[in-house]
């Protein structure tokens, strides 16, 4: 649900560009199904986090475009912020038994005896 | 017939799955999606594909958000099914424990060994984990309360494997009484678990009423297990009371399935329709067949003598002999209530009961 809603932020998407903005959003981790991807948008339409936006068709198939709405963007915004939240306690933890983070290039922080 | 719409055709016949309503208005759009995720010279649908198919069929069937309102109200009589389910599955092994309590307690224990340490520990876990799963369920968490569920089913199949394994079919009077014995239990804990799987999937809108279900729980719960412990500890000791305490706790754990079910699942729900009704009686000679006639079994009474007469006008089973009456009896008004409130909706509101 909210790489789904994160990947409407910036524009509409059609069924095959939200599996798409998923896969890269989630650096390929997460491949979405088809019976995933309608189920969960059928209930954020149903909750009116999400919104179809217009249909177009292209070469002969149709595609319909969902859009953030203002609450969906509501939404995101306090799972994000909840998320971030959690990040930062379990980094400061973290930090605070000297466990290196991945990515970080500065080693062990704090050093080990 | 080129290879594009060969699959293309394919891929059609596979959304076939999906309900008439669902495919109608959505079908052509999830085509247009699955032509687009095609990988080069692909002429079948992926297996994943399919299986994501089929899943979402079942949901829509199933209460989830986009499908008929008779799948909602199919979904809701699921639900709640299914809590009453866990519900009753959690009284049934804690009166067992309570038994056990009222054995201990007045010293006729002989003492504890591996074989009781496990028994006692299976049955524990039979008390437990349909108890947190129904927690987890109403409170939205709906993974872990399946995953609970899963494994108290489990246990039951553990535990009566084991009880089969270890049973002296001499000790049991009548041939059926041991398969008796064994079978609803099981047959109770597999519907039940059912129920959770397929109310409780992940488009599954959240239970109705959270607070009543942990209410229900709470008060009967503690009801059963000192009942039957109180029961138990009386009889040894000789007490004509500690019969009728112990047929006042099989009398609430047997019928409360069918009656919560029916006074929440079918006059509680949105939309009554005959077919969910339908289930609901599907589940009713489960719970009907197995709580009664165990605590009959149990107390080394035949149904015959029952019917016949002897138990109920000997004296020597009388509080069988009306705990098996009572509870009849609750089951016959739940399922006549049942008919009722679905006969008056279903001609009131004769749209509702048709096709979605």
């Amino acid at each position: 649900m909210f790489l789904i809603l994160t990947a409407l932020v910036d524009q509409p998407r059609h069924g095959y560009g939200i599996v798409q903005e998923v896969g890269r959003l989630s650096q390929g981790r997460m491949e979405l199904k088809v019976g995933t991807l309608y189920g969960a948008l059928d209930r954020l339409t149903s909750e009116g986090l999400v919104a179809p936006d217009r249909d177009e068709v292209e070469s002969g198939r149709l595609r319909r475009y969902y859009r953030l709405t203002e609450h969906g963007a509501a939404e995101l915004a306090a799972d994000a912020q909840r998320l971030a939240d959690n990040a930062r306690i379990a980094t400061q933890r973290l930090q605070a038994r000297g466990v290196a983070l991945p990515g970080s290039t500065g080693g062990i922080v704090g050093g080990l005896a | 017939m080129n290879t594009s719409s060969t699959l293309e055709s394919r891929y059609q016949r596979l959304l076939m799955l999906l309900p008439t309503a669902y495919r109608e208005r959505r079908g052509e759009e999830m085509l247009g999606m699955l032509l687009d995720g095609v990988a080069d010279g692909q002429r079948w649908p992926r297996a994943v594909e399919g299986a994501s198919l089929a899943g979402l069929a079942v949901r829509l069937r199933t209460g989830a958000a986009g499908g008929s309102v008779r799948a909602s109200a199919f979904g809701e009589i699921l639900q709640r099914l299914a809590l009453a389910g866990l519900i009753i599955q959690a009284l049934y092994y804690a009166s067992i424990l309570g038994e056990f309590a009222g054995v201990v307690s007045n010293g006729t224990f002989p003492g504890w060994s591996g074989e009781s340490l496990l028994i006692i520990s299976l049955v524990g876990g039979e008390t437990v984990l349909p108890a947190a799963a129904l927690v987890c369920l109403v409170r939205g968490r709906s993974r872990t309360g399946r995953v609970l569920a899963v494994l108290g089913m489990l246990l039951t199949c553990v535990n009566l494997a084991l009880s089969l394994a270890s049973a002296d079919p001499v000790a049991f009077i009548f041939p059926a009484e041991l398969a008796l014995t064994l079978v609803p239990p099981l047959a109770f804990s597999l519907v039940g678990t059912a129920a959770v799987l397929l109310g409780f999937h992940r488009d599954a809108p959240g239970a109705a009423e959270p607070g009543r279900w942990l209410r229900i729980l709470a008060v009967s719960l503690p009801l059963v297990l000192v009942c039957m412990g109180v029961a138990e500890f009386l009889d040894d000791r000789g007490s004509n009371s500690g019969l009728w305490v112990g047929a006042v706790a099989h009398m609430i754990v047997s019928p409360i399935a069918p009656a919560v079910a029916v006074m929440f699942g079918v006059s509680r729900a949105a939309r009554p329709v005959v077919w969910s009704t339908g289930l609901l009686f599907l589940s009713v000679p489960v719970m009907a067949v197995a709580f009664p006639l165990v605590g009959l079994l149990i107390d080394h009474m035949s149904l015959a003598n029952l019917v016949l007469g002897p138990g109920l006008l000997s004296g020597s089973q009388t509080e069988v002999a009306w705990e098996a009456i009572v509870t009849q009896l609750i089951l016959a008004a739940a399922c006549w209530s049942a008919i009722r409130r679905n006969a008056s909706f279903t001609l009131s509101a004769p749209g509702l009961a048709g096709p979605a």
